[in-house]
């Protein structure tokens, strides 16, 4: 559409992304509270494959500005359970397409993803995870020292480092997108269709009639909803602590890097599980890095120096040559982590609220599966079998799904 | 970052690892363990507040007790385990 383009370059200004703002309504079929990328893919969903149009997505602060304006965004299925494997393979099959159907460049980038492992340990687990991956229609392979020079040579190979590269899972479907592109072409398509995104309203209140939420209250009204999704990450505890019961999960700083911009060198997403530290380029040519969440809850987005430490040592050992680089950036996000590193996804024990929680460091590549799902949940009123696996109530059966070894470091 | 514990003064924050949440639950008195109360004691979150929670300090190898805002990070008070359990025993609240 080289015409289109022209067309567009030599156009005044571009169309906002969202139409201007209008006062909240009394009511709504669906009010989703967290315009993050799970709140919009939510809203988008419930439009677009359930004809659910009378939506509010309520969002205290600015378009996207939590979890999904902060992330890695790192895209992959190489999970290590088969609930895990299935539902991120399917994540993945749907950011392929997401830029034609949304009609907005989501810059889905696939560049293929190695983690590497330096001891037995860990060559077992990449093993593991291959089979399931295998098992499950998802690629991965174990590759050796040879073939992971060979896909990255900018990676050092020598021996006589703390832990030498021995080789790796490598994992061809693993890819990067532009995080804020995929909160905004969602945002955009879902509001065409008739959906409600009011930013700067955030809700300070419930109020629990007869096990279920009568009223919501917001800084900018009082309203009421037929079905509440909570997507608000860092949030999770005390939202569900305003609707009356507990979450298994904890609020947890991570913190993420990026170098002064160069030109393309580093063509894989590269993972160490036992340096505890990722990297890959993105379009702009910075060098994004990221590690473990931080050692201790906090529920303040800070970044520290301790961890820059932590991270940037081990980082050099991997890749040497940007020791002559300057850091450009740092951050954190409040992750909501649970203790087997899986999402919460399903109803709750409020009736008509619906919970997508427990993102975490994983939550970016599961937006557009996450947000299918829970619309046909919400819609329907069952729980698809995609994601019946990530209910709250594993915690209670002790059917946890533990996806620690594939997304402690990793995300 | 340094911690300031009130017997050995203000330590550096990398001598200290987090040991989860002090619990005045049941959770925390064996033969009242059920099985709720036992999940929370293991997974249970905070949202936010001032927290009681449990700090190892690697040099001295003692366990501390401190009561810390989740928010800004500032200890209330960061004291030998010992001593606060002593004087809860006691009656006597933080
Ligand atoms: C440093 C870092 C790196 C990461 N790297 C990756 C990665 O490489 N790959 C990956 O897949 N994932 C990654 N993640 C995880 C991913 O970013 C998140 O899991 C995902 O963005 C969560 O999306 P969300 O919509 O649930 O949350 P968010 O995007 O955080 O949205 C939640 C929204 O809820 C709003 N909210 C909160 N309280 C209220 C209220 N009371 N009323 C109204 N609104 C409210 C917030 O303002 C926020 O905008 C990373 C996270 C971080 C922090």
């Amino acid at each position: 559409m080289p015409l289109q383009l022209l067309k567009y370059g030599l156009g005044q200004r571009r169309a906002p992304v969202l139409p201007a703002p209008r006062a909240l309504g009394s009511g709504y079929d669906v009010v989703i509270i967290g315009g993050g990328g799970h709140g919009l893919a939510t809203a988008y969903y419930l439009a677009k494959n359930w004809g659910v149009r009378k939506v509010a997505v309520l969002e205290k602060g600015w378009l996207a500005g939590g979890n999904t304006a902060r992330n890695t965004t790192i895209i992959r299925a190489n999970y290590l359970s088969n609930a895990g494997v299935r539902f991120f393979g399917k994540s993945v099959e749907l950011y392929r397409t997401l830029s034609s159907e949304l009609d907005y460049n989501i810059m889905f980038s696939p560049r293929g993803h190695l983690t590497l492992f330096h001891d037995d340990g860990g060559k077992r687990t990449a093993r593991w995870r291959a089979e399931q991956n295998r098992l499950n229609g998802v690629h991965s392979e174990v590759i050796d020292r040879q073939a992971v020079a060979r896909l990255c040579p900018q990676l050092n190979m020598r021996e006589d480092v703390r832990y030498p590269v021995l080789g790796a899972l490598y994992h061809p479907g693993g890819a990067t997108a532009r995080h804020d592109a995929v909160a905004w072409g969602l945002a955009r398509r879902a509001s065409e269709m008739g959906v409600e995104i009011h930013t700067q309203t955030q809700v300070i209140g419930m109020d629990r009639e007869g096990g279920r939420i009568a009223r919501l209250h917001t800084n900018r009204g009082t309203l009421r909803a037929g079905r509440i999704v909570q997507c608000v990450a860092g949030a999770s505890p005390a939202l569900a602590q305003m609707a009356g019961f507990d979450l298994p999960i904890r609020v947890v700083p991570l913190q993420a890097f990026v170098s002064e911009p160069v030109k393309p060198v580093l063509d894989p997403i590269v993972v160490s599980g036992n340096l505890a530290v990722y990297i890959s380029q993105s379009a702009r040519g910075e060098f994004v890095m990221g590690g473990e969440i931080d050692a201790y809850p906090c529920v303040s987005s800070r970044s520290s120096h301790d961890i820059k430490e932590d991270m940037m040592g081990p980082m050099l050992e991997l890749f040497p040559f940007l020791a002559r680089m300057k850091l450009l950036r740092q951050w954190g996000g409040i992750a909501d982590v649970t203790q087997d590193y899986s999402p919460i996804m399903g109803p709750s024990p409020v009736q008509d609220y619906f919970l997508s929680a427990g993102w975490g460091t994983m939550g970016f590549k599961a937006i557009p599966a996450g947000g299918y799902a829970m619309a046909e949940m919400v819609a329907t009123g069952r729980v698809p079998d995609l994601i019946a696996p990530f209910s709250l109530e594993r915690f209670s059966t002790l059917s946890l799904v533990g996806e620690r070894a594939a997304a402690a470091v990793g995300h | 970052m340094l911690f300031p514990c009130t017997d050995i003064g203000e330590r550096p924050k990398s001598e200290f690892r987090w040991g989860g949440y002090l619990d005045d639950s049941a959770a925390s008195q064996e033969d009242a363990v059920c099985a709720p109360e036992w999940r929370r004691h293991l997974w249970g979150g905070k949202p936010g507040g001032v927290q009681g929670e449990w700090w190892f300090h690697h040099p001295s190898e003692q366990w501390y007790i401190g009561f810390r805002d989740a928010a800004s990070e500032r200890f209330v008070t960061l004291e030998p385990a010992q001593a606060c359990l002593a004087r809860q025993r006691e009656g006597g609240t933080r």
